[in-house]
């Protein structure tokens, strides 16, 4: 039987997303919910059975989560810098079409690999953003795919997005330990059943971005001229049951083009970087926006955080079409961190003023689906600037 | 008596920078600008301007967020809000 949460203030339409992307981290006894559509303040959900006598807690849980995201919530406009139609001539889901012929397996929750055909658009994809990084004279470099919990706390990671960590443990330096884990530890059909006691503290965590490895690799330096660098990396964030196909992976991989340096030098780059992001993907035949956007803080900091970056323009957003949803997917933003990564890792300016920081970053399962999505898979019917090189 | 009203304007504005921002009479004095203070951060902000909105009550819209960077454009912007307000 359907429980109910009664929200003290109706969710506004444009946050409905948000909201009901927040609810999955309400409760692991949580099954299913939907916000009711007309009223837009009361969320219908159903219990994993066993778990009845806790919809009262799970409701006032719901109802925290409204209230938090709507106080001081300040609606705005989204600005959209360039609109593009694209040349679409696919309408179909590619997911089962390329499992189908080999090119994409699911190993699990937000885990994909990929076959060749999505590979070679992949790493397609990532040779013409890396000509976009030579552009800006960007220096290539390479980061591992762990980050320290010591450079998360430094960006407060984990005060904005607690919901998408993924921690990393070992086994504590324990003969003891070590020999009971090997006898017992086993897989029971839904996780690695083992001693909690056996493992270790959290030293470090998979990278949910890489461009914090760079200001780590900055820290405590005073910069002689601005710099640009860029990076390919594996990024993890954890999604609960929002994960959906290449839609949103807990494991993905990014392109980077960092810049740091003053104010007015990031501005200017992240504008050039829009500029010729939007000639690569007219040459890929892509529909998109490149339209103002927020993070998804986590709730107790939501509404500041978003109101904080509207106001002040600090990112934006190609959203591109998926046709088969009628909806647009994010592949890429261009952001700008002011000097909150300059204080925070004591990167100074050649005149000593804290570091203004920006960064432009791709999602290259993100633009293959969408590449995908909207071209289908027949390399006959891409377009020219991508179907010549495939062909080669 | 709209004299008055600048003045306490001027006050109660300095008196929410030193209550969000832990500061002395001293150093809410001059023209106190955003970042200069440990606590005058992104989150820091944010809050100044939700207790702002709370003392004076009114809502800054979003673009406004982002000039709102100094002790003297805070009272500014507070005192034009209070002058749309008043009668006649």
């Amino acid at each position: 039987m359907p429980a109910f949460a009664n929200l003290k203030v109706p969710i506004p339409p444009e946050l409905i997303d948000e909201f009901l992307a927040k609810l999955p981290y309400v409760s692991e006894s949580l099954q299913d919910f939907e916000l009711l559509p007309e009223q837009r303040n009361c969320v219908r959900f159903n219990l994993l059975p066993g778990y009845e006598l806790d919809a009262q807690v799970i409701a006032d849980r719901i109802s925290e989560v409204a209230q938090k995201m709507c106080q001081a919530y300040r609606p705005s406009a989204s600005k959209v810098l360039v609109s593009s139609q694209g040349a679409v001539t696919y309408r179909l889901d590619p997911h089962p079409f390329l499992e189908a012929q080999g090119d994409l397996f699911k190993y699990g929750s937000g885990r994909y690999g990929l076959g060749p055909k999505s590979l070679w658009l992949l790493e397609f994809f990532d040779r013409r953003l890396s000509r976009l990084a030579r552009q800006f004279s960007a220096a290539p470099h390479q980061y591992p795919n762990m980050i320290g919990a010591d450079t998360l706390d430094r960006c407060k990671y984990f005060q904005s997005f607690p919901h998408s960590l993924s921690l990393v443990l070992h086994l504590r330096e324990d003969l003891e330990a070590l020999k009971a884990f090997a006898k017992n530890a086993r897989w029971d059909g839904s996780r690695l059943s083992c001693a909690r006691e056996n493992l270790s503290d959290v030293q470090c965590l998979l990278a949910p971005a890489v461009c914090f490895h760079c200001y780590a690799w900055l820290h405590d330096s005073q910069l002689d001229e601005p710099r640009a660098i860029t990076a390919v990396g594996k990024c993890f964030r954890y999604e609960s049951s929002n994960l959906t196909g290449l839609e949103r992976l807990w494991d993905f991989t990014m392109r980077e083009i960092i810049f740091v340096g003053p104010k007015d030098y990031v501005l200017s780059q992240r504008r050039k970087a829009i500029d010729e992001a939007v000639l690569i993907l007219d040459e890929w035949g892509l529909a998109y926006d490149i339209r103002s956007a927020t993070d998804p803080f986590f709730i107790e900091e939501y509404s500041a955080q978003v109101a904080f970056q509207s106001g002040f323009d600090l990112k934006y957003e190609i959203q591109a079409l998926l046709p088969y949803k009628d909806k647009t997917l994010a592949v890429g933003s261009f952001n700008h961190h002011q000097d909150f990564f300059g204080r925070s890792f004591n990167i100074k300016t050649a005149s000593g003023e804290p570091v203004h920081t920006g960064c432009a970053a791709f999602g290259l399962e993100r633009l293959v689906l969408a590449f995908l999505a909207q071209h289908g898979l027949d390399p006959h019917n891409w377009p020219e600037a991508v179907a010549r090189e495939a062909g080669d | 008596m709209a004299q008055d009203a600048y003045f306490d304007i001027d006050q109660r504005v300095r008196n929410t920078l030193a209550r969000v921002f832990h500061l002395s009479a001293a150093e809410i004095g001059g023209d106190l600008r955003m970042g200069h203070s440990p606590f005058w951060d992104s989150m820091g902000h944010m809050q100044l301007l939700i207790e702002l909105e709370k003392e004076f009550s009114l809502t800054f819209p979003t673009y406004e967020i982002a000039e709102l960077l100094s002790t003297e454009a805070i009272i500014k912007t507070v005192e034009k809000y209070v002058q749309d307000r008043l009668p006649g």
